[in-house]
């Protein structure tokens, strides 16, 4: 990938596509996110054959051994039709397992392998949205203990990565049992239904620590910052659908005899959404290509990559809205679907302004 | 300058009686914790009994003129009723249809035995309106409308179906405009009805909003016979009610939204006074103080905006179409307001009303009603149309 992608990451994509659109697509994700169908086994399960959520493993895991980019090549086709399974999760908890060296690391790898699907509870969520939040503590023989708001997909994953603090002081990354003694989820009401979100209690739930006793939080930033990188890539999946909807949509009604897109306003706003699409594909693979090689510009390519899918995002999602006229105010109609993804993933991990004082830290102050 | 930006003694008196006589009256199960248990038909009886007591006391319509039974309620009057309605969380007025938009047409053009039949009910409280315009083919251009009505006898029957308006099930009447000669031009052949919504051939749907309630709904009519009489303005004349009727709503009505954006914009402030973010009042941050100062500006504006055209319409002026603008900044207003919202908020902000998470105010709840903001009532590109056109002479498009 020199900002473009290549041939085999174009195939990547089709493929996942293929196999997501087959198995239902959008009416699959109303079916059992939005319309309380219950766990989609079947779809998890088709993804698992299929090798996609082992598509980060190392090969010597079993895996196909895919980088980064490949990684965003993936959130992409994810946030095209909001999946509602925690694949993207599962990827960057492949990574962090790859770069552990114990048992731990090692065990979750395995576990991948076998189907397992994998969510996070770090970064700013998992050290509290709010300053009242509590966090999570770690005793020295590896029990968890403390809560975590918000934790998506929860325990409809079977593990999940958890950032707690060490009795010796730092940061560790664990990886739970969903199911384990001494782990409570709650299901909370976010407006993004593809994604249930779930607080988490631990009362001293047993886990193991992916990098020993070593300070992670360089470790737990660089997933955050994957985290972020993914979030960003479906964002620009859904606004792109969002364009493609809308454009089908202004070709097709007509209003004063012809085409609503036959005027000049519809036209700025179909072509300036589209203009933020393009834009945003251009952020995304610049912060991919940052962290596959690890060059000294992550931070800041992270960072642009959030803002670029941030506000314009949201711009994105409310022209959609707009130009559909009251029908895409309904639920019937999809649109609210990818809005809703693109809203939350804006507001998660670092909303723009906090992107922009990072950038600002960067370029401004010559902060590294 | 006409308006007053002091209140009077007569004004200050207006207020506090008006407060005084919420405070007594405001239904118990209102508020806000326990109205959202409530299922649709509860709380649609809750609000009736509210509005009957109100019309009861006087005070519904409390613009209209004294002629009609109103209170001939000066500018300023009408705002301060707006304000404290809207800051007693008082149940939002069912009968605003009738009041704000059909009660204002029938005196400008309905018939005698029209506004004795049907304003009295409406200021009591005891009728409550149905807007029936929109269809699904026709939105944007609403003059294209298709529900056909057909003259039997003494009787019009109505066919067709309607879509987007609400309370259509709990209404007593309907405004509809239906196609009266389908073979002139299409302004020319539409008139405006009075349909009684339990007439037999009416049947009524939901539809689901993006936030998961429904409060919009599908009419279909299907040979539903009204009284010959049961025009409004002259047969064939229903393009010029409407479009008269839709200034009104979007001019004077806006008044009575902004009141909820004030109010929306306080539990903003007073979430950032209150809400910490890695150690930091929010209310400290440089960008949040800004986009409060923004959105100030902006609801603020839309207040003085359209109290400057409000006082035209006082010293005898017709709605025309600057209400255009008024649209405009009303959309502004609202959308900004609520995206700030959501970025003050972060990740809280995605939790829906009832997470112990969620602030006050129901954010992502707001912030999905103002997309509806741009699109009701004449989406903002077709109030920037009107403005180019009708009032710039900007050569028309369509
Ligand atoms: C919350 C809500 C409440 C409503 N309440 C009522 C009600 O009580 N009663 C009622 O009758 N109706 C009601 N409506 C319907 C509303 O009036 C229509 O939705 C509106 O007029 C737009 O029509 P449409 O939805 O068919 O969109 P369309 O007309 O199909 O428009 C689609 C898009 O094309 C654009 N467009 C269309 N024509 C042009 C043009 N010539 N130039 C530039 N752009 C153009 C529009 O701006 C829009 O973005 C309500 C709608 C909403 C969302």
């Amino acid at each position: 990938m020199n900002l473009e992608l290549s041939e085999e990451q174009e195939q990547l994509a089709s493929g996942l596509r293929e196999l997501l659109v087959g198995s239902g697509d959008i009416a699959r994700v109303r079916e059992f996110a939005y319309e309380g169908g219950g766990r989609d086994t079947a779809l998890w399960e088709q993804l698992v054959k299929n090798g996609w959520t082992s598509a980060a493993l190392p090969e010597s895991a079993g895996g196909l051994g895919l980088g980064f980019e490949e990684a965003m090549v993936i959130a992409i086709e994810t946030g095209r039709c909001v999946l509602h399974l925690p694949l993207c999760e599962t990827l960057l908890a492949s990574r962090a397992a790859g770069r552990a060296s114990g048992h731990a690391g090692q065990g979750l790898l395995g576990e991948i392998a076998e189907g397992a699907g994998v969510t996070l509870a770090v970064g700013p969520s998992a050290g509290g949205i709010n300053d009242a939040d509590d966090g999570v503590r770690a005793s020295g023989d590896g029990q968890l203990s403390g809560t975590l708001r918000s934790v998506p997909f929860g325990p409809l994953a079977a593990r999940c990565l958890v950032e707690a603090e060490l009795d010796k002081g730092g940061t560790g990354l664990f990886a739970l049992a969903c199911d384990t003694a001494g782990v409570e989820w709650q299901e909370r009401q976010a407006i993004d239904e593809s994604v249930p979100r779930f607080d988490l209690a631990l009362r001293g739930a047993t886990a193991a620590s992916l990098f020993g006793d070593a300070d992670a939080q360089s470790e737990v930033d660089r997933v955050c910052d994957e985290w972020r990188v993914l979030l960003a890539a479906q964002s620009e999946g859904a606004c792109r659908r969002l364009v493609e909807m809308t454009a089908d949509y202004v070709k097709k009604r007509e209003q004063f005899g012809r085409p609503v897109g036959s005027n000049q306003a519809v036209k700025v706003r179909v072509a300036e959404m589209a203009a933020a699409v393009e834009k945003m594909r251009a952020a995304i693979y610049f912060a991919a290509l940052a962290v596959e090689r690890e060059s000294e510009e992550r931070a800041l390519a992270v960072a642009i990559a959030k803002v670029e899918t941030g506000v314009p995002g949201g711009f994105v999602a409310s022209q959609a809205i707009h130009t559909h006229g009251a029908i895409g105010y309904t639920w019937e109609q999809d649109v609210h679907l990818f809005v809703k993804r693109v809203k939350s993933n804006e507001l998660l991990l670092g909303a723009g302004h906090e992107m922009l004082e990072r950038i600002a830290d960067i370029v401004v102050d010559g902060a590294p | 300058m006409r308006v007053d930006i002091d209140l009077n003694p007569q004004e200050i008196e207006f207020r506090g009686e008006f407060r005084a006589w919420l405070t007594r009256n405001i239904p118990a199960g209102w508020e806000p914790s326990q109205a959202r248990g409530l299922s649709h038909h509860e709380s649609w009886e809750l609000r009736r009994d509210f509005e009957r007591r109100m019309g009861r006391d006087g005070w519904l319509g409390v613009a209209w003129p004294e002629e009609y039974g109103g209170r001939g309620a000066t500018l300023m009057e009408q705002v301060i009723y707006q304000e404290e309605l809207a800051r007693a969380e008082a149940p939002g007025l069912a009968g605003h249809v009738g009041l704000q938009m059909v009660g204002p047409i029938l005196m400008e053009v309905g018939t005698d035995e029209q506004r004795s039949r049907f304003l009295p009910p409406i200021l009591r409280g005891e009728e409550v309106w149905y807007q029936g315009f929109s269809e699904p083919n026709a939105g944007s251009d609403l003059a294209s409308l298709q529900t056909r009505a057909v003259l039997d006898g003494d009787e019009w029957v109505i066919t067709g179906q309607k879509v987007w308006g609400g309370f259509a099930e709990f209404a007593d009447w309907g405004a509809v405009l239906v196609r009266t000669d389908p073979d002139v031009p299409k302004h020319k052949g539409i008139s405006f009805m009075v349909v009684d919504m339990k007439s037999p051939g009416i049947e009524i749907s939901y539809i689901r909003e993006m936030h998961g309630g429904s409060n919009m709904n599908e009419v279909f009519f299907d040979g539903v016979r009204v009284p010959r009489d049961n025009v409004i303005s002259a047969i064939n004349d229903g393009w010029n009610a409407a479009t008269r009727l839709l200034t009104w709503e979007r001019g004077v009505i806006t008044l009575a939204i902004l009141v909820n954006y004030e109010i929306f914009w306080e539990r903003l402030r007073e979430y950032a006074r209150s809400t910490r973010r890695a150690g930091r009042l929010l209310s400290e941050l440089p960008h949040v103080r800004e986009g409060l100062a923004q959105t100030y500006v902006n609801i603020r504006m839309m207040k003085l905006a359209n109290l400057r055209w409000l006082a035209h319409y006082l010293q005898g002026a017709r709605p025309g179409f600057e209400t255009s603008y008024m649209k405009l900044y009303w959309n502004k207003a609202h959308q900004s307001v609520t995206d700030l919202a959501l970025e003050m908020g972060g990740a809280d902000a995605l939790e829906l009303p009832g997470s112990d998470a969620a602030p006050e105010g129901s954010f992502p709840i707001e912030w999905m009603a103002a997309r509806a903001t741009s699109i009701l009532g004449g989406t903002e590109d077709i109030q920037r149309n009107i403005i180019a056109e009708r009032i710039y002479g900007l050569p028309r498009g369509n």
